[in-house]
């Protein structure tokens, strides 16, 4: 059975090593490198476009008025994917509460569950938790900032989600936070929902025209400022519904990996005789 | 001259990989990976994509060990 | 070798999951093999799209002449959600082996219940 496995790996090993010797070198992928070159500054333009990504690099600043190509991506030409990754990510959450569903409701959490001697050991220092407070409204600014200027420069939802939920990890083990778990939970998948809910609501927003249509952009006075082609300092009020759905996926990201992190931490206290 | 970047850092990633699968004790092969994860996220800044990097750093190197840790201390720490 | 330097290391990445993931034992070490290969996937979705002496696809502050190109922001994007579902699908798994020691009191899968009546 060992041999039939080494066998296998080896000629999936060679596979994939034969492939990659067929594939463009490293630094000269297909498109055209001067696609950015002689762009009128406004309308839509297809010159020189052979792929997709030639249509986004030359065209995305112009037709969604967002300074971030990789944002404009991810929330206005593949909108509906995103719609089914924070799918995803709200049935994942709803599963790990439904499996720790037992052991949150017993009745055998007795101070995290743990003797007091094997127990982290107990943050009392005023330096770590004053460290920890300090750190964590940092880390919670950042992560804002990278949410509300998802379409100007690098971040949005996915990333500032992630990076306020770090803060929630660091403020649970440096903490050690026992207490009101229960409704620290309900308030966080409220708030999860929520997310989720402005997504599909903004969704149906445009459905004048089509699902997930970006009717702000394009001239209206709130976040339709028309942007011309080429580099600029960047501005808040543009790129239509696209800073929207950035908040709704980022206070989703946000609520939903905190759940999973708060669920996790609330059942590792529970005792080991089920 | 930015091969050599590439170079450099593929083999630590493979380097931190491997600690991290070779390792028995399960605390210590976690810590690779976040030192895995934290070098590919300078990878991905290196390859122009400072996206994915904050999100690589964010998720990896933070939330990943964290929740591998609370596994780790529900269950035990040793492999058999 | 410097054209595919990063595809090799993205080969070593996935050779070296797929043997953990089928020569080890323990329930949490193959969770880390299984995060290991989607880091090389990720790795080499967005080695795809690099382009040499390009710069990020972002217009903010660009410093901007005649000759300016940019990656391919494609692979980014798909990478970018599939690092979140990543950590998000890691926590199920290990929720899954965290009631598998509860249940069985070993994380080794040869020794789980059922097993020897395969």
């Amino acid at each position: 059975m060992r041999l039939i496995s080494v066998v296998a790996i080896v000629v999936i090993f060679g596979f994939i090593f034969v492939g990659i010797l067929h594939l463009h070198p490293i630094g000269e992928p297909v498109g055209n490198p001067r696609i950015l070159y002689e762009r009128p500054p406004l309308g839509i333009d297809t010159q020189g476009v052979t792929i997709m990504d030639d249509y986004f690099l030359r065209n995305g600043q112009v037709e969604t008025g967002s300074n971030n190509i990789v944002a404009s991506i991810v929330f206005d030409y593949r909108g509906f994917d995103t719609l089914g990754e924070a799918t995803v990510l709200f049935i994942v959450v709803s599963s790990i509460s439904m499996l720790f569903f037992t052991f949150l409701k017993s009745k055998s959490i007795v101070s995290a569950g743990v003797p007091r001697a094997r127990q982290f050991p107990r943050i009392e220092s005023r330096i770590i938790t004053f460290g920890a407070f300090l750190m964590y409204i940092m880390i919670l600014s950042f992560g804002i900032y990278l949410v509300v200027h998802g379409h100007v420069s690098p971040g949005g939802g996915f990333q500032g989600g992630s990076v306020m939920a770090s803060a929630t990890a660091l403020l649970l083990i440096s903490f050690y936070i026992t207490r009101h778990m229960q409704r620290t939970r309900k308030i966080f998948s409220f708030f999860e929902s929520l997310g989720l809910t402005i997504f599909i609501g903004m969704g149906f927003a445009g459905i004048g025209i089509s699902f997930l249509y970006n009717f702000l952009a394009h001239g209206t006075t709130v976040f339709g400022k028309i942007i011309p082609f080429g580099p600029n300092p960047g501005y808040l009020i543009s790129a239509g519904i696209l800073p929207w759905l950035s908040l709704a996926v980022g206070i989703e990201v946000f609520f939903g990996l905190s759940l999973i992190l708060v669920t996790l931490f609330h059942a590792s206290g529970v005792k080991n005789n089920l | 001259m930015i091969y050599y970047f590439f170079l450099v850092i593929s083999i630590a990633l493979v380097i931190t990989a491997l600690l991290s699968i070779y390792f028995r004790d399960l605390l210590a092969a976690i810590v690779s990976y976040a030192v895995f994860s934290l070098v590919l996220t300078v990878l991905y800044f290196l390859l122009d994509a400072p996206d994915v990097a904050i999100a690589e750093a964010g998720i990896g190197a933070a939330l990943t060990t964290c929740i591998f840790v609370i596994a780790i201390r529900m269950t035990r720490r040793r492999e058999e | 070798m410097s054209a595919i330097i990063l595809y090799i290391t993205f080969v070593l990445l996935f050779t070296m999951g797929l043997f953990a993931l089928i020569f080890k034992r323990n329930l949490i070490k193959i969770v880390i093999a299984l995060n290991i290969l989607d880091s090389g996937m990720n790795l080499f979705f967005i080695t795809l799209g690099y382009r040499h002496n390009a710069t990020a696809p972002i217009f903010t502050l660009l410093p901007w002449d005649t000759h300016i190109t940019m990656v391919l922001p494609t692979p980014q994007a798909l990478i970018l959600t599939n690092i979140v579902i990543g950590f998000a699908t890691t926590a199920l798994m290990l929720g899954v082996a965290i009631l598998t020691y509860r249940n069985n009191k070993t994380l080794d899968t040869r020794k789980l219940r059922g097993v020897e009546e395969l």
